[in-house]
C-alpha cells in the first residue's frame, strides 16, 4: 500500500514547471544588473504571476 | 466628514447588504446553499470571487506599502508566492477535494484520517489564525476610512464589521460570492486606473521605474533583507492556497471540479495583472513625489488623491478598499464559523442538529467571531502585513504535509497527521516567538520538519483503513456521491 497515486501528466508537468521556474528565478537573486532599474530576480517574479496560471490552463485537463 | 464620498460608500453598503438579504433566501433551509453555495457556482463567477477573496486589504492598501518600503524584487516574490500557489492547488488539491464533496477543511481530515484529536485540532488552528488575519482586514478598513471620509478608526472599524457580519451571517456563501463579483471588479477597476493615470503621465512603465530607481536605488534592488526572508515570503504564499480555508471553500463552491480548475488560474491572471501593474506605478510613484511619507499603508490613498481628485472616485476608492477588506474577511469569518458549527458543534456536540438550527447557530457565531475581531482591531498590532502572513505560515506549516500527502500518499495515516500538524505548529509557533531568525524565514524550517514527521510517523505506524485508501482513490478520477 506504500505509494502514490498516480498523477495526471499535465498537473504533475505543472507542478514540476512551478518548483524549477522558482528555482531558477531565486538563482538570479544574487544579480546585480538592472533592468530600468529592477534586479532581474524583480522581473522574473513578476513574470512568474503570469507564467504560473497561462502553464497550468495550457498544460492541465 | 466628506459628504459626497460618505455617500457612494453608503450606497456600496446597502448593496452589499441587500445582498445578503436577498441570499437570505436561498440559505436559511439548507447547510449545503449556507456553506458551498450550493456547489452550483460557475468558472467566470468564481474566478473573480477567488480573486477577490485573495486580494484583501493588504492587496490593495498593503502590496503597494510593502514595494514602496522593501521594494520590488521583495513584493513580488511574496506575492508571486500567492499567485503561483493557485496553479499548484489546482494541481495538487482541487479536483480530489471537490470530487469528495466535502465543505470544510477540517471535514477533509475527518473523512481521511478518522480522528477526534484530529478532528479536534484542526478547526482550533483555523479559528486562531483566520480571526488573526481578520483583524488586520479591519485595521486597513480603518485607516482608509479615517483618511478619506475624515470619520475616526474606532467608528470605520464598527461600521465595516456590522456589514460584512451582517450580509455573511443572513446569506452565508451566496451573500459571500455575489458580493465578492462586485467588489472583485470594484478593487481592479480602481487600482488599473489609477496605474494608468500614472503612466500617462510619465510617459509609460520605464520613466516611472527609472525615476522611482534614480531617486532610491534599493527600490529596484535585493537588499531590503535577508535571502532567506524573500525565500520565507514567497514559500509561505507558495503554499497558501492549499490550506487556506477561505479560498479553499472556493473550490468546494464550484460546478465540478473543471470548474475549479479553471477558475482557480483565471482568478490568479486578474490578481497578476492587478498586483504588477498597481505596484509598478503606485510604490514606484511614491519614490517620486512622497519618499517622505512615514506611514506607508498611506501611499495608495495618497496617489489616488493626486491622480483622481474628482470626490465620487475617491469615494468609489473607499469603496474599493473597504471592498478588498470585505470580500476576504466575509469569506475568512466565514471560515471560522464553519470551523465552529459545522466541525467542532457538530462533530463533537450535537451530530443529528437539524439544518434550521445549524444555521441559527451559525449566525450567532459569526456575530460572535466578527465582535472579537473588532476587538482586537480597536487595539491592532503595528506589523499587521507581516502578522497575518505568519498567520498563514502557522497554518501552512502544520496542515499543508495532513492535506498534499493525505490525497497523494496513500500510505498517510491519522497518526502522522496528529503528529504533524503538532509540530508544525508548535515548531513554527516557537521560531517566531522565541528566536531571531529573519521576518518569515520560519517556515524554511518548519514546514520540513513537519513534512518529515508526517512521513516517519506514518511509515512506523499501521497503515490507513483500507476502505479509506479507495475513497481517495476514487475522489482522484470521479465524484463521490453526496
Amino acid at each position: 500500500m506504500g505509494g502514490f497515486f498516480r498523477m495526471d501528466r499535465g498537473d504533475l508537468a505543472t507542478v514540476v514547471f512551478l518548483v524549477a521556474y522558482a528555482a531558477l528565478a531565486f538563482s538570479l537573486i544574487g544579480s546585480e544588473s538592472r533592468w530600468a532599474g529592477v534586479s532581474p530576480f524583480g522581473w522574473a517574479m513578476a513574470a512568474f504571476m503570469f507564467l504560473a496560471p497561462l502553464v497550468h490552463l495550457l498544460l492541465g485537463r | 466628514m466628506r459628504t459626497v464620498e460618505f455617500v457612494v460608500t453608503v450606497l456600496y453598503i446597502v448593496l452589499c447588504v441587500g445582498i445578503g438579504i436577498w441570499a437570505n433566501k436561498r440559505v436559511s433551509n439548507s447547510t449545503d446553499d449556507y456553506w458551498v453555495a450550493g456547489r452550483k457556482v460557475g468558472t467566470f463567477v468564481n474566478a473573480w470571487a477567488l480573486m477577490a477573496a485573495l486580494a484583501s486589504g493588504g492587496s490593495v492598501l498593503g502590496v503597494n506599502a510593502l514595494g514602496f518600503r522593501m521594494g520590488i524584487p521583495y513584493v513580488f516574490a511574496m506575492f508571486a508566492g500567492a499567485a503561483a500557489g493557485f496553479p499548484l492547488a489546482a494541481a495538487l488539491v482541487a479536483k480530489p477535494l471537490r470530487n469528495l464533496r466535502i465543505r470544510t477543511v477540517p471535514e477533509f481530515f475527518k473523512l481521511r484520517y478518522r480522528s477526534p484529536w484530529v478532528d479536534f485540532l484542526v478547526p482550533l488552528i483555523v479559528v486562531i489564525t483566520m480571526e488573526v488575519y481578520v483583524v488586520a482586514q479591519l485595521k486597513a478598513a480603518g485607516v482608509t476610512a479615517v483618511y478619506l471620509l475624515g470619520i475616526d478608526y474606532n467608528t470605520a472599524v464598527i461600521i465595516t464589521s456590522v456589514v460584512f457580519i451582517l450580509y455573511v451571517s443572513i446569506g452565508g456563501m451566496w451573500a459571500i460570492t455575489l458580493t465578492d463579483v462586485i467588489q472583485g471588479v470594484l478593487m481592479v477597476f480602481m487600482v488599473l486606473l489609477t496605474a494608468l493615470m500614472v503612466f500617462s503621465d510619465f510617459g509609460g512603465i520605464t520613466p516611472v521605474l527609472v525615476q522611482a530607481t534614480t531617486a532610491n536605488p534599493a527600490y529596484g534592488a535585493v537588499r531590503a533583507m535577508p535571502i532567506s526572508s524573500y525565500l520565507g515570503a514567497f514559500v509561505v504564499w507558495f503554499i497558501a492556497a492549499c490550506v487556506i480555508p477561505h479560498l479553499v471553500m472556493r473550490v468546494f463552491s464550484t460546478r465540478d471540479a473543471r470548474t475549479a480548475r479553471l477558475s482557480l488560474n483565471y482568478a490568479v491572471l486578474i490578481y497578476a495583472f492587478m498586483i504588477v501593474f498597481g505596484v509598478l506605478a503606485i510604490s514606484s510613484v511614491g519614490h517620486v513625489y512622497f519618499a517622505d511619507l512615514k506611514d506607508a499603508d498611506m501611499l495608495f490613498l495618497k496617489v489616488i488623491e493626486r491622480y483622481l481628485p474628482n470626490r465620487i472616485v475617491n469615494g468609489l476608492a473607499v469603496s474599493a478598499v473597504m471592498a478588498a477588506v470585505m470580500s476576504t474577511t466575509d469569506a475568512l469569518i466565514l471560515a471560522v464559523t464553519s470551523a465552529v458549527v459545522n466541525d467542532l458543534y457538530v462533530r463533537f456536540v450535537d451530530p443529528a442538529a437539524p439544518a434550521n438550527k445549524v444555521y441559527r447557530l451559525s449566525v450567532a457565531v459569526t456575530w460572535i467571531a466578527g465582535l472579537l475581531a473588532v476587538f482586537f482591531a480597536l487595539n491592532p498590532p503595528k506589523l499587521l502585513t507581516m502578522l497575518y502572513t505568519a498567520a498563514v505560515g502557522l497554518i501552512g506549516s502544520s496542515l499543508l504535509p495532513s492535506v498534499v500527502l493525505g490525497i497523494w500518499w496513500k500510505r498517510a495515516n491519522a497518526q502522522g497527521a496528529f503528529a504533524s500538524i503538532l509540530v508544525g505548529a508548535f515548531l513554527y509557533g516557537y521560531l517566531v516567538w522565541f528566536t531571531k531568525l529573519p521576518a518569515l524565514s520560519h517556515i524554511l524550517i518548519s514546514l520540513p520538519v513537519s513534512f518529515a514527521v508526517f512521513y516517519l510517523v506514518s511509515s512506523m505506524t499501521q497503515e490507513p483503513p483500507r476502505d479509506v485508501v479507495e475513497l481517495v482513490a476514487r475522489a482522484h478520477s470521479q465524484e463521490i456521491a453526496g
